[in-house]
């Protein structure tokens, strides 16, 4: 009934849930604070309000932005297991972020910390397309497991980064490996906000051309299209989203799998619908994996990343095993 | 009769010691029904690329209604040329009225109202290749020959005034390869579009080409009207075995194997 509706009024629909939802997360954390209350008794709890309401923005658009860069991977290399996490994108803007801070650029400017993101994420991703490239029909396939590998390479690093690092700068690096949502720079956060909007709508613009680019290259070609130019834009749109989103979160996986999957499932493939329902249920997601994270074992909290891999991981499997 | 589609002295290889085309002359002509056939490794997928564009010609030219087709505009490509390929599989599930839809997404805008006949087209071809009653379906649900009529579809979508396909039976029963033989047939008749077909099956391309030719090498052993190529010798030239071709009082052509 509720899939009927909200196939029939996407969008009304889901910004209603997202309210739902945002008022919902609002309540939960390390104290509880009823619905009613958040306005009767705002006064009383007004810093915690603003911080929740804070780290809930952040994770809406740290989600919103992971799950449209998923549906942007899956839709150029023909892959719905392809994610900015397993393509290695994260891992490659982490060390960026990584060097950035250990070679003290990150402090000199504010700028540096994104860019470092971005170089990182567009070299990586550049390896695994040149790995995988001429492999014929198992490209798909290899792209994935080059993936896996230059991630994997990209951790080493930043791990031996990690072990020159003192012990107050390797506890928080530690909690921004695993994702974190907790509030920091608010000129950073507002840059981020502005980067991942434009992205969004510059995928949802390149809709009609990721439907043609999913059903293959010369495909996308044969319809009108120039193949070359789809991928560039995506998979450049879907990396610079995700290195924007690492810098302010770490690396929280699995967003860019789950979501694209289930709302294929509910909306079906066109990239016209997908995108924009993509960034509002990638928000909704981690906002309540966020919840679920700071709550679960309040007062201690969890980091994000763990919650999003505990569902990411068996989730991933089991798309592995309908595939085969 | 205008050229539609032309190669001149056309040579192609993928490295520069293997040449695949060599001086290669072809023309399609408006309201042609022409086959390309040949034994494996003829050259026949080859010059499909060629002709598509998907590759550039070593040497030569090829161009579509006169114009380099390297140099088109993608869009004005697909308006004037629709392919159907050996292979296509949709990895993503699409619905076979979104597939189909594809053949006019590079028409549409980036931002505003779709055209008033957008839809008007692409119902049109799903009609004509009588897919109509899939359209809400997934297209990886359906059987072989269905799947083929929904490429097909998406193809005419593009409102072409060419269509090119690539082993439009391979893999379908006889059963499948006659209806979708007669399909384009009709397209061809009625909607006058011209069509070329690359295909290994000797007996359905005798059958429904006007004109065949036949490619040994990546050469050109005979161009002509299907009658006057549809014959022992020149078949047993393009595939190295004895075949036998009787005609009917109709001057249809069977193909028998002698021991």
């Amino acid at each position: 009934m509720m899939l009927i509706l909200l196939k029939k009024h996407p969008y009304s629909l889901t910004l209603v849930l997202l309210a739902i939802c945002f008022v919902l997360c609002l309540c939960f954390g390390a104290v509880f604070i009823s619905p009613i209350g958040l306005f009767t008794e705002y006064s009383t709890y007004k810093p915690i309000i603003i911080l929740r309401i804070y780290r809930l923005c952040t994770g809406f658009i740290v989600g919103g932005a992971l799950a449209v860069a998923g549906v942007g991977c899956q839709a150029v290399l023909k892959n719905s297991l392809a994610d900015p996490f397993i393509l290695g994108i994260s891992g490659g803007a982490s060390l960026g972020i990584a060097i950035a801070i250990v070679s003290g650029l990150a402090v000199t400017g504010i700028f540096f910390l994104p860019l470092f993101a971005f170089v990182g994420a567009i070299i990586t991703l550049s390896l695994v397309v040149l790995l995988s490239y001429g492999t014929g029909i198992e490209y798909s396939n290899n792209i994935l497991l080059s993936g896996v590998i230059i991630g994997t390479i990209c951790s080493s690093f930043l791990m031996f980064i990690i072990t020159t690092l003192g012990i107050a700068e390797l506890n928080s690096i530690t909690w921004w490996m695993f994702g974190n949502l907790q509030p920091g720079n608010r000129l950073l956060f507002f840059i981020i906000v502005a980067i991942v909007i434009i992205g969004t709508i510059t995928l949802f613009l390149y809709g009609k051309e990721a439907n043609a680019i999913s059903v293959g290259d010369d495909m996308a070609y044969f319809l009108g299209h120039s193949p070359v130019k789809i991928i560039l834009v995506i998979l450049g749109v879907s990396s610079f989203m995700t290195a924007a989103v690492v810098t302010i979160s770490g690396i929280i996986g699995f967003v860019g799998l789950i979501v694209p999957h289930i709302l294929r499932r509910c909306f079906g493939a066109d990239h016209r619908i997908l995108y924009p329902m993509a960034f509002f249920f990638g928000g909704i997601f981690l906002m309540i994996c966020d919840t679920i994270a700071k709550t679960v074992l309040s007062p201690e909290q969890i980091p994000v990343g763990v919650i999003t891999a505990l569902i990411g991981g068996p989730f991933f499997l089991w798309i592995l095993r309908r595939k085969a | 009769m205008n050229n539609i589609i032309s190669l001149e002295n056309v040579s192609f290889g993928y490295n520069k010691q293997n040449t695949l085309l060599e001086n290669f002359n072809f023309s399609l002509n408006s309201g042609d029904f022409t086959g390309i056939i040949g034994a494996s490794g003829a050259g026949k997928t080859t010059l499909f690329k060629v002709l598509t564009g998907l590759v550039k010609a070593k040497s030569g030219n090829v161009l579509l209604e006169g114009k380099n087709i390297r140099k088109l505009p993608n869009v004005e490509r697909a308006k004037l040329m629709a392919v159907v390929p050996q292979e296509f599989y949709s990895p993503l599930p699409y619905t076979v009225k979104q597939i189909v839809e594809m053949g006019r997404l590079s028409l549409l805008p980036r931002i505003g109202i779709k055209p008033s006949d957008h839809n008007q087209y692409i119902e049109k071809a799903m009609t004509e290749m009588n897919v109509s009653q899939y359209s809400d379906k997934l297209f990886n649900t359906l059987s072989g020959g269905e799947k083929q009529r929904v490429r097909i579809a998406m193809a005419l979508a593009q409102t072409p005034r060419i269509l090119l396909l690539d082993e439009p039976t391979n893999s379908l029963d006889l059963g499948h390869s006659i209806q979708l033989m007669k399909l384009l047939k009709n397209l061809n008749l009625n909607r006058g579009i011209s069509i070329l077909i690359i295909s290994h099956d000797i007996q359905l391309a005798s059958k429904f080409c006007r004109r065949i030719v036949l490619l040994k090498n990546g050469r050109k052993i005979a161009d002509g009207k299907t009658e006057s190529i549809i014959n022992s010798a020149l078949l047993k030239e393009a595939y190295d075995c004895d075949i036998k071709v009787f005609e009917d009082s109709k001057g249809d052509k069977y193909l028998s194997f002698p021991d």
